[in-house]
């Protein structure tokens, strides 16, 4: 039976080569008295390990492994609704609600800025039907919070069958959250009969309004 | 370059202070496939005396998972270093771990529910059995939870511990913090043989996980 000193330094020598080693095999070297504090050990390497310089080849067969691509397809699709989008950018913005509003009603000359602040609020919470909110308010938006003109916009909600290298619990939650933005759009009241005004327009005026 | 991945990271730390979300997203995604083998082997570790192999690839997968969709969070990773990446990733592979595992609890308390009791005393858990193991799982995580909240090898705990050491310890961290090959270490300590790096390396393992618990407390 091999040391755990010897197999820790043959996993590193493995690790630091590229070699892709699988702490499985290692601990499966080590005596069942010694996997425990082999496993530690491992542990502790991997937590300050620098990452290997892989070859393009081994780069490639990474890129390729099921489980990272279908982790990275999801990623890539996963919807994220608007209000959690603007709140992210006005965080990452340094800007308060008010600050937004107040640019908000200087951009489109409203009159009602506490108005506008409300609505703001309405949308960061996600109590506004994302489907209408027009393009306009979004671009400005978009401009005061520093992003580009496309990147805030709604996003379709997301659909079932997204395949999982093995299934899981999470692909459920987001049908569930696709579902329930249908359902607040379903809900949610139409505009009432009186006139919009350019406020009301801009919130709940619908893409081209 | 040896660490390809620590000028991602400062590119990722750049696009998301310039709230370049797309650069984020693209320059997450590379950090992610090139700790993909540390990602998958700290979950094997974490795993690897309570899940089977094959229920480790859930864990592996949720883990993943979690990682691929912080860019969109907007409550996700907030470091700036490769050692709180590293750290972040560690947390989010033990959380993965828990849940799987607690999944997979669940699962069979279903399925053990399908079945009739064995009036010869088969094995069986009950309902009761499986209750306890939540129970002692739920203890277990208060008490991981502590010390992963303490004992993460973050850069902070490297700045007061490798003072603490022994010069030939700290000279056997430093040397594989940098990733050196055995052959460069050999030289570097005056080393005769692989077999005796070897052993200072694990004599300098075991100090530096005994100077984490001292941090921790």
């Amino acid at each position: 039976m091999t040391t755990t000193d010897q197999l820790l330094g043959q996993f590193i020598e493995a690790w630091n080569a590229g070699e892709r080693p699988d702490v499985r095999d290692y601990l499966g070297r080590a005596s069942e008295e010694d996997r425990g504090r082999l496993a530690e050990l491992l542990s502790t390497w991997l937590q300050l390990a620098p990452t290997p310089q892989y070859d393009a080849a081994t780069l490639a067969r990474i890129t390729e492994a099921p489980a990272l691509r279908a982790a990275l397809d999801a990623a890539s699709t996963e919807p994220v609704p608007v209000a959690e989008q603007v709140l992210t950018l006005r965080e990452r913005a340094g800007l308060g609600l008010q600050d937004v509003a107040s640019r908000l009603a200087r951009l489109f000359s409203l009159e009602d800025e506490s108005r506008a602040s409300v609505y703001l609020e309405q949308l960061e919470r996600g109590d506004l039907d994302e489907s209408r909110l027009s393009g306009r308010l979004l671009a400005g938006l978009a401009a005061i919070l520093g992003a580009d003109r496309d990147q805030l916009r709604p996003e379709p909600a997301l659909g079932a069958g997204q395949m999982f290298f093995r299934s899981d619990g999470d692909s459920e939650e987001w049908v569930a959250s696709g579902i329930d933005a249908l359902s607040r759009a379903a809900l949610a009241p139409a505009p009432s009969g009186e006139p919009l005004d350019e406020l009301d327009q801009l919130f709940v005026g619908g893409p081209d309004a | 370059m040896r660490d390809g991945d620590e000028t991602i990271l400062r590119l990722f730390v750049a696009a998301r202070a310039a709230g370049d979300g797309q650069a984020v997203a693209r320059l997450w995604a590379e950090l992610l496939t090139l700790n993909f083998d540390r990602v998958e082997q700290l979950v094997y570790l974490e795993s690897h005396d309570r899940l089977s192999r094959q229920v480790q690839e859930d864990a592996l997968q949720l883990a993943l998972l979690r990682l691929a969709m912080i860019p969109r969070r907007r409550r996700g990773f907030e470091g700036t270093t490769k050692g709180e990446w590293v750290e972040f990733s560690k947390r989010v592979v033990r959380a993965a771990c828990i849940d799987t595992q607690r999944r997979e609890v669940r699962h069979s308390e279903r399925r053990a529910g399908l079945h009739t009791t064995d009036e010869e005393g088969q094995e069986r858990l009950t309902k009761e059995a499986y209750e306890a193991i939540l129970k002692e799982e739920d203890e277990r995580d208060d008490d991981r939870e502590l010390r992963r909240e303490l004992g993460a090898l973050s850069d902070e705990f490297f700045d007061w511990a490798l003072p603490q050491m022994s010069e030939s310890h700290r000279k056997m961290i430093e040397c594989d913090r940098q990733g050196m090959s055995t052959e460069k270490i050999i030289a570097k300590l005056g080393k005769k043989t692989r077999d005796a790096v070897y052993k200072l390396r694990e004599r300098a393992m075991k100090a530096l996980m005994k100077l984490r618990e001292e941090y921790k407390a």
